[in-house]
């Protein structure tokens, strides 16, 4: 590799620190202005200014500083819609920009740049309100389901009932897309809305207490959520840990009563198979 | 590939292409319009799968597909990423691309990416440095590598030569070859006061295996951006008949990001194209 030029570093390394200095929000609506007093004043002097256009190498590197936070904040309002309009334009800005500062992106792709949004919103107090939390763990969902690869569906047309019988006393692969989620207000409604008014600085939505349960699954080429119900959820968890069916369904029937074991036995049979229609099911050995 | 900048490698002329852009991914797949090639985004398809994969593959099926990548960062300071270069490797295997692009630009210093096409002085010492690199990007991937010229909001008071001569010089240094922007030609002559036939004139045609032709966008306080949002301005299709005749045709596609048109009126505006690709030699610009 060819030496590095220090000056180089050095130039790269004030230009970056420059653009990427946090915008000052004037308002709840997320008018700003960008603090071109915090950029390295022996940087701005290497900049050429265009006189004719009363700019200032200072007013030029501010291009750069708008066009960083325009881009990533309008990437995070389309991957955070919900959040947006929980927290509202100014503070989902702010948050945005608190986040980056703490974990700037080290991808070469946008899709990761809310990786540790959720680590950072659970240590700040500011941002750490459990249903602003629990938005944002939900998104991330959809972001890792759009994203995540597909393996082959399984089939156990080719098995004996014997050999069929063998598979389900192994551990169930599932698709890589498919994600558990179990939300405590009604985040998933209130997703949808967001999305379809695809508003990011309309009123501020206000979630309802609601325990629901959600498998997250990609169907064909958008991401969905599908209700099911708290056996499910805690049957689907276990498999999903790797306990073979045997012991997952043993797992949820010690958690119930007389009633509930009744229910789970009577309903077995088609939950498997409707999660199999839904190709939630992949192939073991691929 | 050729192994020396002594050698020279003949790029076919694919014709006229779009970038691929989501908004026109279901069109495309359904009607199979007639395009001479698209060019796709590297790093929106270097995932492990989902719908991105899928498409492309689907396309691929049709349509011969370059690739042209936004985060390289040839000029940064920082040591080149084999993980990226690998999954680029990997995805130009599949979609057998027959070169590709990056841009002239760093992109991530000390591991932190910016997500932007940023600029360098133009000195003698950045340009061998990156021609070094760029070498060894093309080496590692066993096909031909373009850089593209900037579009650049700042200049430097430390330049030592014009933007054309570094681009050049890179070029010449890595034995790598150009794609060459046209609107990004303007966009930096307007902000930096410099004159395009200047740049047009400097330009070693033979390195350029691809065009790009883009719209840009004005700031109230006269900045031009190059915002892929907008149809191709005159002058700038004006220097595109110039480039053509001196590239003597070469493959071109037309940018737009932003602001989407219909699939139609997309490729209405890179059909434009074709009214400037003259082979007179008394093209002037």
């Amino acid at each position: 590799m060819p030496t590095i030029p220090p000056s180089l570093l050095k130039l790269q390394q004030q230009f970056g620190e420059a653009i990427s200095t946090p915008l000052e929000l004037l308002d709840e609506d997320a008018n700003f202005r960008m603090r071109t007093e915090h950029y390295d004043l022996s940087l701005v002097k290497l900049l050429v200014p265009r006189e004719d256009l009363g700019l200032s190498g200072m007013d030029r590197l501010a291009t750069y500083n708008q066009q960083y936070w325009f881009r990533l904040l309008s990437t995070m309002q389309e991957e955070y819609p919900l959040l947006a309009r929980l927290t509202g334009p100014g503070v989902f800005a702010q948050l945005v920009m608190d986040y980056l500062q703490q974990f700037p992106s080290n991808s070469a792709s946008l899709r990761d740049l809310s990786r540790l949004l959720v680590t950072y919103m659970s240590m700040d107090s500011h941002y750490n309100r459990a249903s602003w939390v629990q938005a944002a763990e939900l998104e991330y969902l959809y972001i890792h389901a759009f994203d995540a690869g597909r393996l082959p569906v399984l089939d156990l047309s080719h098995l004996s009932p014997e050999q069929q019988v063998d598979q389900l006393a192994l551990p169930i692969r599932f698709q890589p897309d498919l994600r558990l989620f179990s939300e405590s207000w009604n985040l998933v409604e209130l997703r949808m809305l967001a999305r379809s008014e695809n508003d990011p600085e309309g009123p501020i939505l206000i979630p309802a207490h609601a325990q629901h349960h959600w498998a997250i699954y990609r169907k064909e080429h958008y991401v969905t959520a599908e209700a099911i119900g708290v056996f499910q959820y805690q049957l689907l968890d276990a498999l999903m840990q790797g306990k073979p069916l045997e012991d997952a369904v043993n797992h949820v029937v010690e958690q119930t009563d007389d009633h509930g074991r009744a229910f789970m036995q009577e309903r077995l049979t088609s939950w498997f198979d409707h999660w199999r229609r839904l190709g939630w099911f992949a192939q073991p050995d691929c | 590939m050729p192994e020396s900048h002594t050698m020279t490698y003949q790029a076919k002329n694919l014709g006229i292409g779009i970038g691929l852009r989501v908004p026109h991914i279901a069109h495309i797949i359904a009607n199979k319009p007639d395009v001479d090639f698209f060019e796709i985004i590297s790093e929106n398809y270097m995932v492990d799968g989902g719908p991105p994969r899928e498409n492309l593959d689907r396309i691929l099926e049709h349509y011969p597909v370059v690739q042209h990548g936004v985060s390289l960062s040839i000029a940064s300071a920082d040591d080149l990423d084999f993980e990226y270069l690998k999954k680029l490797k990997a995805l130009c295997r599949h979609t057998q691309t027959p070169w590709f692009s990056d841009h002239l630009c760093w992109t991530r210093c000390n591991s932190h990416n910016y997500h932007d096409l940023l600029p360098i002085p133009y000195t003698e010492e950045y340009a061998d440095f990156i021609a070094a690199k760029a070498k060894i990007v093309q080496d590692y991937m066993e096909i031909p590598f373009a850089l593209e010229n900037l579009s650049t909001y700042v200049a430097f008071e430390n330049s030592q030569m014009p933007e054309w001569e570094f681009y050049q010089r890179v070029i010449d240094k890595a034995g790598v070859y150009m794609m060459f922007d046209v609107n990004n030609v303007y966009v930096s002559a307007v902000n930096h006061q410099f004159d395009p036939v200047d740049y047009l004139k400097h330009i070693d045609y033979s390195r350029v295996v691809q065009c790009h032709v883009a719209g840009h966008t004005e700031l109230p306080n006269g900045t031009l951006l190059d915002t892929h949002n907008d149809h191709v301005k005159d002058v700038v299709w004006e220097m595109y008949r110039y480039v053509y005749q001196q590239t003597g045709g070469v493959s071109t596609i037309l940018e737009w990001d932003a602001d989407f048109l219909t699939f139609d009126e997309t490729m209405a505006e890179a059909a434009i194209a074709r009214k400037f690709q003259i082979q007179d030699k008394n093209v002037q610009v």
